[in-house]
């Protein structure tokens, strides 16, 4: 009992310190703070399609620019072009943090191709 | 018989607080880091909408400081006021999770903050994200628990006193 005590006692200050850089040192990490967000201006012909990123559909239509996290995000916007035909494009984007990206939808596809 | 004193105990126990504490440090930068890589995208609000939603966010987060901070004044109080009185560490456990819940909640309360501060930033336009709203949530309902802690405590230390 006398020699875990013993034990004990020595580990205490390192355990301490370690408490110590726990509590201090996540507030300088990079990972313990969000990345900063990326922009994505998604436009169309004719405008007022309907936008939905990550299977969440959004609250305002063409042409706006949404705030994004940082990483992949599947984009899709659908509506009718001047026709009246059904026009559809879907792409994975990449967006970087602090980023401005844009995309341009119409009734064949991405304009410029989305890569 | 009169129970020991909790601080008199054996190093072993000052090593079991210590250990809990690094394994409780751990696991909130874990739930940091989960909460700050959710992903968002966002359609931002109007100006006056988001001043709206900041308003009563910090009235809400003013209320749970004001009232977890309150907590740690009542409990610290009740432990201090009857100096010859020793509690027993099965007696003290919900004085114990009462004042570790109320302490993440303040963790959680000021995260939210930070990532309330982070949106305003960087104009991402709107509160509804999981960055804030996770915390936000996690802030309330850690209050709670502690609530239920700090009453479980009181009500056994009324017995007690009867």
């Amino acid at each position: 009992m006398k020699r875990t005590n013993m034990k004990a006692r020595r580990l205490l200050p390192v355990l301490k310190l370690a408490l110590g850089c726990l509590f201090l040192f996540p507030a300088l990490l990079q990972s313990q703070m969000p990345q900063r967000p990326g922009r994505l201006t998604v436009d169309s012909t004719p405008p007022g399609a309907a936008v939905t990123i990550d299977s969440q559909p959004m609250s305002r239509p063409t042409p706006f620019t949404f705030v994004l996290s940082p990483g992949q995000h599947s984009v899709s916007v659908s509506g009718k072009d001047q026709a009246g035909r059904e026009m559809r494009c879907t792409a994975s984007l990449n967006i970087v943090a602090g980023s401005a990206k844009a995309v341009h939808c119409t009734a064949k596809g991405w304009d410029p191709p989305v890569k | 018989m009169t129970a020991k004193p909790l601080t008199g105990r054996l190093p072993i126990a000052r090593l079991s607080f210590y250990i809990v504490c690094v394994v409780l440090v751990g696991v909130m930068w874990q739930v940091t880091n989960y909460v700050n890589s959710r992903p968002y995208p966002t359609a931002p609000e109007s100006q006056p909408e988001m001043d709206k939603a900041v308003d009563a966010y910090e009235n809400i987060n003013n209320l749970l400081i004001t009232l977890g901070t309150g907590l740690l004044g009542a409990m610290g109080f009740l432990l201090t006021s009857k100096p010859r009185q020793h509690y027993r560490l099965r007696e003290m456990w919900p004085a114990i999770l009462s004042a570790v819940f109320v302490g993440l909640s303040l963790y959680f309360g000021y995260i939210s903050y930070q990532n309330v501060e982070f949106v305003l930033l960087n104009s991402v336009g709107t509160l509804d994200v999981d960055l804030v709203q996770l915390p936000k949530t996690a802030h309330f309902y850690t209050l709670l628990l502690g609530v239920f802690f700090f009453a479980d405590f009181v009500m056994q230390d009324l017995g007690k006193a009867d």
